[in-house]
């Protein structure tokens, strides 16, 4: 006679758990090696840290001996002749590929969240010079904390048991049996005591400059945000402190939020000097260089009207001196032959005139998948600003 | 649970025992568990044994599962049957009740296989849930002693080797003299250096490297174990799910459902005898030749057969022309990734063929012999893969390898020897 259990309503134990866990990740590390496939994805620019996707990831394999498949059985509907070309179902294993035998899927899904990729992505990216950072280091943050107790204090922060038990041990040092009637007296009462600690954190700001101009079309666009997610995500896990200036130009620039900036599209000619001295007067406002570090990143297809390349190498000496990082990095599709020659004097032009600046850094964009790379290139070159140095 | 209760299931499976009875199908005892599809895909991950040692590669199999069901590219079985005495089989608790009926007729095919098949007996049904357990318990406490990395590395290699041990010489009929003759042939100098070849790699790096700790020859002692529990399914496949298809079509006949409740079935059935794509569906290739079988010889004539044969040797003697032809099954070439090229068909001139190669996927003849055949002086490790012409797969060859010269700790050699 058989037996059965109904465990549908039982508390159900999450059996996998662990496996699924170590499983992840070791899907991590197989990730990582294909790091700019995922983020050359479109649909992880401007999304919340929390928001998770289903990424399809190669399987980790368990190696055993097996043999290839370029040969088998299938069953068919009785029409197949000798020399038949038949698609195979992909979905579906051919028989005999026993469960010992199988190669498993090789592609399957896994949840992660955008949070956990930015941090493989950075993990292995360190902002350099971290140390010399001391100077720039502000006290951001109060932080309220318990500092003991004391006998005045505001009646909200009395604390009730500390203030019983002074009294209990009062009667008891009175050595005699006082069984009703008594007191609290003045002296009982206990406040906690509050402190206020100040964190230090390192401050930055980044100021995104991007050319919006009409050479700027919808992938360059797409190129030039994909780039910006990247740079600040990277750089909001890497300080606790950061502040975003969005900046868009053509012949003139414009401050933005966040959302327009990654959505908005405009049209028209281009001074690149436009966005920079935008930047420069910003920092001018806002944000002392003492105080922050201060990272400026252009993008733009270099596509720059001729009058006013004087002026940008000019204004982007400016920004170096006061900058940790300026980076400029020109997004060049490889199809885009008309605007080939005016893009690359740009690069040439700041090549041949800021060179003298250790950190300033430049990069050619010219697919997704060079996104990443162009990244790197640019936050490697991430240099103290030379008035710092002396102190470091 | 949908429309019915435990109680109802007890009396469907009473009345189903009794069918299964009076047809002479002695089995196992089943404890039958009900849940729902997380649980399901939690139990699968395990093969449905209930407590396994901590492995990554459990969890990667409820990820591969999980998608296939959220994309519906895939459902869930409707029941999984673990092999031991009693058995233990889950039930979807979601299915209506018709379905259920057929599933625990189906479960009792196969215990009924478990308990009769000769290759069986070396599972050691009656214990076999508890050593699992057993298992699970010293792995787990030796990743707590030595550190996960170093545990989860040993484990890998060794379970890059689950399956080649010792029962592929048995069943392939290959004896091991006439292994060693075919190397004398092979290579005359090399004769009296050779040892008799072994089929177990697993237990002879267990034997024969003094530096392994005891802790990574208890490792290897346990895969090589739960190894040889699941060789016999993996032998057994299409003759074991033929069974129990034939036993629940036959049952489900015997119980004189009400109409409408005997349709659903019959649905049900052919769904499950169905070829999916252009892959060989083993329910319905085993269903027809046990069928067939039936018709020839009558049901009591069966017992045996099924007693003493595995998949290799079973389709060898009873897969048909007539049948080969009926299944429409035929032979093919990889022609790319993504289609093939038609080689066989099952025809007068073309059937053997077809069947042969059918044979050499099927069972254990879906796993490459390997065996280790010498021992060098300065302790490489010489194993020979004993080929029917098929390749290796090339990665997998190569990663495997790696884990061997890790669970051996010095260089391992393959040898590729043509068998005639």
């Amino acid at each position: 006679m058989a037996i059965f259990h109904d465990i549908t309503t039982d508390e159900k134990p999450d059996l996998t758990a662990f496996d699924r866990m170590r499983h992840k990740e070791k899907v991590k590390e197989a990730i990582k090696e294909h790091i700019t496939d995922i983020i050359a994805e479109e649909s992880i620019i401007g999304q919340s840290h929390d928001k998770t996707y289903r990424i399809p990831i190669r399987g980790i394999k368990e190696y055993k001996f097996v043999y290839g498949n370029d040969r088998g059985v299938g069953q068919g509907s009785g029409n197949e002749k000798r020399g038949d070309v038949i698609e195979k179902n992909g979905v579906h294993e051919e028989l005999g590929k026993g469960i010992g035998n199988q190669k498993g899927a090789e592609y399957y899904e896994t949840e992660i969240t955008l949070e956990e990729l930015t941090d493989m992505l950075f993990d292995d990216l360190m902002l350099p010079n971290m140390v010399k950072r001391k100077l720039k280091e502000i006290e951001s943050q109060r932080e309220v904390i318990f500092k003991g107790y004391r006998k005045k204090g505001l009646m909200v922060r009395l604390d009730k048991k500390k203030t019983v038990e002074q009294k209990i041990k009062r009667k008891a040092v009175l050595e005699k049996v006082v069984d009703e009637d008594f007191p609290f007296i003045e002296d009982d009462l206990r406040f906690r005591k509050r402190g206020v600690r100040m964190r230090k954190y390192s401050n930055a700001v980044v100021f995104c400059i991007m050319d919006t101009s009409g050479s700027m079309n919808t992938t360059k666009k797409f190129l030039a945000r994909s780039f910006f997610f990247l740079l600040y995500k990277f750089l909001s896990i890497k300080y606790q402190n950061i502040q975003v200036v969005f900046i868009a130009h053509t012949t003139e620039a414009k401050e933005l939020q966040e959302v327009e900036f990654f959505t908005k599209g405009e049209d028209g000619g281009t001074y690149l000097s436009s966005g920079q001295y935008k930047a420069l007067e910003i920092i001018n406002e806002r944000f002392n260089p003492a105080v922050w570090n201060i990272y400026v990143f252009h993008v733009s297809d270099g596509d720059n009207f001729i009058n006013d390349n004087e002026r940008t190498t000019k204004v982007m000496g400016e920004l170096c001196r006061v900058s940790n990082l300026v980076g400029f990095c020109e997004i060049d599709l490889a199809d885009d032959v008309f605007y080939y020659s005016a893009s690359s004097k740009i690069i040439h032009l700041y090549k041949n005139n800021l060179s003298g600046f250790s950190n300033f850094s430049m990069a050619i964009v010219k697919n997704k998948y060079d996104i990443y790379n162009a990244f790197r290139a640019i936050i490697k070159n991430d240099k103290q600003p030379r008035d710092q140095e002396a102190y470091g | 649970m949908a429309n019915y209760t435990v109680k109802d299931l007890e009396e469907c499976s009473l009345r189903i025992e009794n069918i299964a009875k009076n047809f002479g199908l002695d089995h196992f005892e089943v404890v039958y568990e009900l849940c729902d599809h997380i649980t399901m895909i939690n139990k699968m991950a395990y093969s449905g044994i209930p407590s396994r040692y901590r492995h990554w590669s459990f969890g990667k199999y409820f990820e591969v599962v999980n998608t296939e069901y959220y994309y519906g590219v895939m459902g869930l079985p409707y029941e999984m049957v673990v092999n031991g005495d009693p058995s233990l089989a889950y039930l979807m608790a979601d299915n209506p009740v018709s379905v259920q009926v057929l599933v625990m007729a189906h479960v009792l095919g196969h215990v009924n296989f478990f308990k009769n098949n000769y290759i069986f007996r070396t599972t050691h049904p009656s214990d076999a849930l508890v050593r699992f357990k057993l298992h699970a318990r010293r792995i787990n406490e030796f990743i707590d002693q030595y550190g996960l990395a170093k545990v989860e590395k040993f484990l890998d290699a060794a379970r890059s080797l689950e399956y080649n041990c010792s029962c592929g010489a048995l069943i392939k009929g290959c004896s091991q003299d006439e292994t060693e003759r075919r190397l004398y042939e092979e290579d005359g100098e090399a004769i009296r250096k050779v040892p008799k070849p072994k089929d177990d790699i697993l237990l002879f790096i267990r034997d024969n490297n003094s530096l392994l700790e005891r802790w990574q020859k208890d490792i290897i002692t346990m895969i090589d174990e739960e190894g040889k529990y699941f060789l016999p399914q993996i032998e057994t496949k299409i003759m074991n799910e033929g069974w129990a298809t034939f036993w629940h079509y036959n049952i489900i006949n015997a119980l004189e459902l009400p109409f409408g409740m005997y349709m659903e079935f019959l649905k049900l059935h052919n769904r499950i005898i169905l070829p999916v794509g252009n892959s060989v569906n083993p329910y319905s290739l085993g269903f027809l030749v046990w069928n067939e079988l039936e018709k020839q010889r009558g049901k009591d004539k069966l017992f045996d057969i099924m007693a003493f044969n595995r998949d290799v040797s079973f389709l060898r003697q009873f897969l048909s022309k007539e049948l080969v032809g009926k299944l429409h099954l035929f032979s093919y070439k990889k022609k790319n990734s993504s289609s093939v090229v038609v080689k066989e068909v099952a025809d007068e001139s073309g059937w053997k063929e077809v069947r042969n190669e059918l044979l050499r996927w099927v069972g254990v003849n879906s796993l490459p012999t390997i065996k280790v055949t010498d021992l060098e002086s300065n302790g490489t490790l010489v194993l020979t893969y004993f080929s029917d012409g098929r390749k290796l797969e090339q990665e997998y060859k190569e990663h495997t390898l790696k884990h061997i010269g890790y669970l051996w700790g010095n260089k391992v050699k393959l040898l590729e020897i043509r068998e005639a």
